[in-house]
């Protein structure tokens, strides 16, 4: 038993469940953020009046009937200051206070056993998270998990008893749920004396179901251990039937017959960076979640997965030091084809990091609200992976942080790609521009002064592994803006087909090339859009369905001049014209979507 | 999944103690072990019979033979390498004699291309205790852990790490234990008042204090269950009372010497229980915030020490404080105060008694130093810290609390090293403990090394009577008393092999504990004296006299 929790703490980095062990390790032991802002130890800028320094997050959970559900526990993530999360456990009203927050933002987590996090909590794929700030209203809706039921009996028709059972989540096939946040939640319970089985607080979705092989971190030993899992109903992967649920569903009858056929052993070594404390994923194309996971904690390296069956698989692996803080990242690939494979080398990386600041205008030209505290609300940077498939299990996906007092932020520990770079800003500023300083590198061996060729967007980022890029400089404005509202078919047989986005397409000329004019935003299942921090100027709004790509996330179209240039002519041809004015909060717009994905403004509504 | 906190520093100790045997059991050999499965006295035919590495490493190996029985119950398992291995037959709807949460098996320690036979399971036919637990509002209540316990027998543990599973509630609230032995139990849910069961730093929401089937609070009012021998009761139904409410405990962390605030410390609390000096269980919430506050929340009624929680795995907090007693009864506690200062430092270098081979020095750098230990004062803080042995055959630890500190080697480290003594001020120290007094700043200690691979082959002779097939025997070997032993489990069959001993003389002790529960009760011993050479090994036969009155025996 507390065997088990402390595996739990450190070797189950990936799992939803795991949100909630990590809080408690940290906690427990008092550790050091994984990233730490290098003017940390500046003194605050308002020390002339003292500020409060610390808020209050409440709220209160309940399930989707909106009755409280006392047994749910909250995660509250401090974007860029990891030791400052919380956790706290509800009252058996429902509500929840967690007092003493640092004044940063927060990713909130609510966990009931049994229950999901709702759809409007898990954004779509390349849509922005939501966070909170200490003293806005927490209520989050839980909804009530699938279940699917079923048996494992063996070719005779017999029981079979603690053979581990599994339900792999397939992404959605419209890009319109974030693959991280569920697809890296595999679910597994173990068959009981009867052979039955019962996997809930499943996610709405497809899944496949498996039983045996190694169920990773268990310390049981079973005679299916080396096994290739058997896929419901009685097939390999390729095979395999889909098993569908919808939230609060029961689907029972998922009875599966057991091959019991012998699986290969996947063995080899990593290297480089760091090879101690090192967790390995296997995956195979077109499913994030892990088919199976082990890890390697000798000093040597070694790592085996068992029970392989054929196929082709990659394998990323994620080192961490003794203080559990990223250390290294590779990924290689194999091949299993009925015989073991041994040998494999994986070379672990260094991790990159990426540094800057946020510099504001000295005297804002507008004041939205003097009144309002928000422009001292604080500002967020994180980096979004461009690629589904490249697993950052340690970060839960996202590499983000805070901007200081002074401005500046420093993100570290996270592997090499292509990101997407993005911000939470207060709600009257906006991102005047993005530019890259050629300061002299602190280590002209690894950091690399920010430089990149005219025609990339500044809001894409390519970062190798162990580099660390610095001087990045985010210049904001204030007076920003916001367009927002919902649309309806113009038939009631219409609905948001997969993949509409809306676009708003600058038509001052001397920002037509600019990208970062350029909105862009997914429409919520029940037609609802918002256009956040906008600046001020003249637009027009116009829709695209963008087809679903497999291995990345939608890149805004405004960033490929091809597509620019069709932008603004569509705009000009047919976009609805919208004026947003400084400091403006253009709410409950009104759309009518057409059949083909076209909307048009609802007759007698004035937007400008 | 809440409590994991407090029992986390435990994990890390029993992880190591329990990992300190490391044979190579992986590679192919000749050996053989055969056996016959039954179950209630007839042949356990089609049972996959599993032979796996006994070497307590974490997390385990998987098994290095796999065989189903015969019509007949025989099973065999070949190919076998010298080695330690766990032989268990797969059956967990089934009660294996003698089975532990920690072991399900027997061990057997075999030799190069030995034949060992007779390896034999007589199961017996295991149970069913399935109900539904209910919060005191009718709603099910999910992943709730149940608690089966002897109803007689205080010491019976169930539910440990095989088929953990089980023990928790579904999302309807049910519950379904099987593989029970035939018995009178009590079913629970819900924690103990007492915080033995704490919810460290979270909980706000209060807890579901330890209620009994059908739902009382008192053991002694629970209904008891009776269960036959396969037998299966159903609708051991728990309904449980209204949460209990819980406290936060919130204050300041502030410089001894100036008052200021003392921010990014770690924040450590321990429960005091009644008459005690210290803490029993341990946790640490987050660190202090930059104005050195702090608040711990979830906290039951009891007496607490809140001090700097010098145990984290980071090795860099230089600071230390006194336990501050906090006494909780029914609100929550606001402006304590902890007083922070500078620990002391410890500076270590470590040696190699004798002609060191260079291959050993070499490794000395993978070794890893653990100290722990009880602070001084009026009540006592845990001390504990680890680290590498550094390049230059040193290591530092820093911020501790004044009391004792004791030494050890961290056994996941290469193998052969044994700690022979930890010398301050020129003189070794007793049971390889150390005084930091206090006031001091910094002080110095030298651990003595030794290093070999010689080895000690055993076999245990029974008369006087027949060990019950639930004991446990362990046979150890201590070099004139300065080291504080190695050990290995003796097989069924009573072979032992302790491994990675230094060339010397000992005395082999070994060590029934009768009772099989790892609890204590009737206990049997007896010793030998032993030479050992480096990297040989030398062969001993002791014999356990069941039947005398006194565990022991002299060395012959």
């Amino acid at each position: 038993m507390i065997r088990r929790k402390f595996t739990g703490a450190i070797i189950r980095p990936f799992l939803f469940a795991l949100i909630l062990e990590c809080v408690g390790c940290m906690a427990a032991f008092g550790q050091e953020p994984a990233a730490t802002p290098t003017s940390a130890k500046k003194p605050p800028i308002a020390n002339a009046t003292p500020v409060q320094a610390t808020g209050t997050i409440e709220g209160s959970i309940t399930d989707d009937d909106g009755k409280p559900l006392p047994d749910a526990s909250v995660f509250v993530l401090a974007v860029g200051d990891q030791k400052r999360s919380k956790a706290a456990t509800a009252a058996e009203t429902g509500k929840f206070k967690v007092l003493d927050v640092p004044l940063t933002m927060y990713r909130i987590f609510a966990y009931a056993p049994s229950f999901v996090m709702p759809h409007d909590a898990v954004p779509a794929a390349g849509e922005q998270e939501k966070y909170y700030r200490p003293g806005e209203a927490v209520n989050i809706s839980l909804i009530k998990g699938g279940v699917i039921t079923g048996s494992v009996t063996d070719l005779a028709g017999e029981a079979l008893v603690g053979v581990s059972v599994q339900a792999i989540r397939l992404p959605a096939a419209d890009d319109s749920e974030n693959f991280f946040a569920l697809d890296l939640l595999s679910r597994r319970r173990e068959t009981d004396d009867r052979g039955v089985f019962r996997i809930y607080g499943l996610p709405a979705g497809r899944y496949l179901v498996l039983a045996g092989g190694k169920a990773e971190y268990s310390f049981r030993q079973t005679p299916f251990d080396r096994d290739a899992p058997t896929f419901y109903p009685s097939s390999t992967r390729d095979t395999a039937s889909v098993v569908t649920v919808q939230s609060g569903q029961e689907v029972s009858g998922t009875d599966i017959r057991y091959r019991n056929e012998p699986g290969s052993t996947v063995s080899g070594r990593v290297t480089g960076a760091a090879t101690k404390n090192v967790q390995l994923l296997m995956t195979v194309a077109g499913i994030t979640t892990p088919i199976s996971a082990t890890s390697s904690r000798d000093q040597d390296g070694a790592f085996s997965f068992t029970g392989v069956p054929n196929g082709d698989y990659k394998i990323t692996a994620l080192a961490m030091d003794d203080s559990f803080k990223p250390a290294g990242r590779g990924s290689g690939s194999t091949s299993v084809k009925g015989a073991d494979v041994t040998g494999l080398s994986i070379r672990l990386a260094p991790l990159a990091s990426l540094s800057g600041s946020m510099v504001r205008p000295e005297k804002p030209d507008v004041n939205c609200d003097p009144k309002s505290q928000a422009s001292r609300d604080p500002a967020i940077v994180s980096l979004a992976n461009l690629r589904k498939d490249d697993l950052d299990f340690l970060n839960f996906g996202r590499t983000e942080t805070n901007i200081d007092p002074q401005g500046s932020f420093n993100m570290t520990g996270f592997g090499g790609g292509t990101f997407r770079l993005r911000t939470v800003l207060p709600d009257d500023w906006f991102i005047q521009s993005i530019s890259r300083t050629t300061a002299k590198p602190a280590n002209p061996k690894t950091s690399k002064p920010a430089s990149m060729p005219q025609s990339t967007p500044p809001e894409l980022v390519s970062i190798g592994n162990g580099e660390n890029i610095t001087g990045l400089t985010l210049t904001a404005s204030s007076g920003a803006g916001s367009a927002g509202g919902s649309m309806s078919g113009a038939a009631p047989d219409i609905s948001v087909p997969a993949g509409l986005r809306l676009l708003l397409v600058p038509t001052e000329k001397e920002r037509t090339d600019d990208t970062l004019r350029y909105g862009e935003s997914g429409v919520d299942r029940n037609g609802t859009f918002i256009f956040r921090n906008l600046a001020p100027g003249t637009y027009r709004l116009v829709s695209r369905i963008r087809a679903v790509d497999p291995q990345n996330i939608p890149r805004p179209l405004a960033w490929d001049a091809k597509e620019r240039a069709k932008l603004l002519h569509d705009a000009e041809s047919g976009g609805m014209p919208l004026e947003i004015k400084p400091c403006q909060k253009l709410n409950g717009m009104g759309l009518i979507l057409g059949p083909d994905g076209t909307v048009k403004f609802k007759a007698n509504q004035s937007v400008n | 999944m809440l409590r994991r906190c407090g029992s986390l520093l435990t994990g890390f100790l029993i992880i190591f103690l329990f990992s300190t045997f490391t044979i190579n059991a992986q590679s192919k050999g000749t050996g053989t072990i055969s056996g016959k499965v039954s179950l209630g006295g007839k042949p356990g035919k089609g049972v996959p019979v599993t032979a796996s590495p006994s070497d307590n490493t974490f997390p385990p190996k998987p098994a290095t033979a796999t065989a189903t029985t015969d019509d007949e119950g025989h099973f065999k398992l070949g190919g076998l390498a010298a080695g330690r291995y766990t032989i268990a037959p797969y059956q967990p709807k089934e009660v294996i004699p003698g089975a532990t949460r920690w072991e399900s098996g027997k061990t057997i320690t075999l030799n190069d291309g030995e034949v060992a036979d007779n390896v034999d399971f007589d199961l017996s036919r295991g149970g069913v205790i399935t109900g539904r637990v209910t919060g005191p509002d009718g709603r099910p209540l999910v992943e709730q852990r149940v608690t089966v316990e002897s109803a007689t027998d205080l010491k019976t543990d169930f539910g440990g790490m095989m088929g953990t599973e089980m023990y928790q509630t579904d999302d309807r609230g049910i519950f379904r234990i099987y593989g029970l032995p035939a018995g009178k139990y009590v079913v629970s849910v819900g924690e103990e008042k007492d915080g033995s069961t704490q919810t460290y730093g979270m909980g706000q929401g209060g807890y579901y204090p330890r209620t009994f089937h059908p739902g009382v609070r008192e053991r002694s009012e629970a209904t008891v269950v009776e269960l036959s021998e396969g037998g299966e009761d159903t609708a051991i139904d728990i309904t449980l009372g209204p949460r209990e409410k819980t406290y936060s405990i919130s204050g300041r962390m502030v410089d001894e010497a100036t008052g200021d605030p003392a921010p990014d410390v770690a924040v450590g609390y321990g429960k005091i229980k009644p008459g005690e000096t210290s803490m029993n269980g341990f946790g640490s919430s987050s660190k202090s915030d930059p104005q050195g506050k702090f608040r711990i929340e979830g906290i039951k009624p009891g007496n607490y020490a809140i001090f700097v929680a010098a145990f984290g795995l980071d090795n860099d907090d230089s600071k230390t404080s006194d336990p501050v007693q906090v006494q909780v009864t029914d609100g929550d506690i606001e402006d304590i105060e902890v007083k922070v200062r500078q620990g002391i430092s410890v500076d270590g270098a470590v040696v190699i008694e004798g002609n060191a081979d260079p291959a050993a020095i070499a490794k000395l750098p993978q070794l890893t130093v653990s100290a722990w230990g009880q602070s001084s004062g009026q009540i006592s803080s845990p001390n504990y810290r680890s680290s590498k042995i550094g390049i230059d055959d040193a290591f530092h630890f820093k911020g501790l609390a004044p009391g004792k500190l004791g030494f050890s080697l961290r056994p996941d480290g290469p193998q052969g090293f044994t700690l022979l003594r930890v010398e301050q001020n020129g003189s070794p120290s007793e049971s390889h403990q150390i005084d930091l007094p206090q006031g001091a700043a910094n002080v110095s200690v030298r651990l003595v090394l030794a290093y070999g691979t010689g080895a000690i082959r055993g076999q245990l002779t029974i008369v006087g009577g027949t060990l019950p097939p639930t004991a446990r025997v362990w046979a150890s070997a201590h070099g004139n008393g300065q080291d504080t032993g190695h050990s290995a489990p003796v097989d069924a069959r009573g072979h032992f092999l302790i491994e990675n001993l230094p060339a010397g003389e000992y005395i082999v002790t070994v060590l029934a504990d009768l009772s099989g529960s790892g609890t204590g009760g009737a206990r049997g011993g007896a010793s030998s004296k032993v030479s050992v050479s480096n990297a040989n090994e030398t062969t001993v036969t002791i014999t356990l006299d069941l039947a005398a009155k006194q565990p022991g025996g002299n060395p012959q």
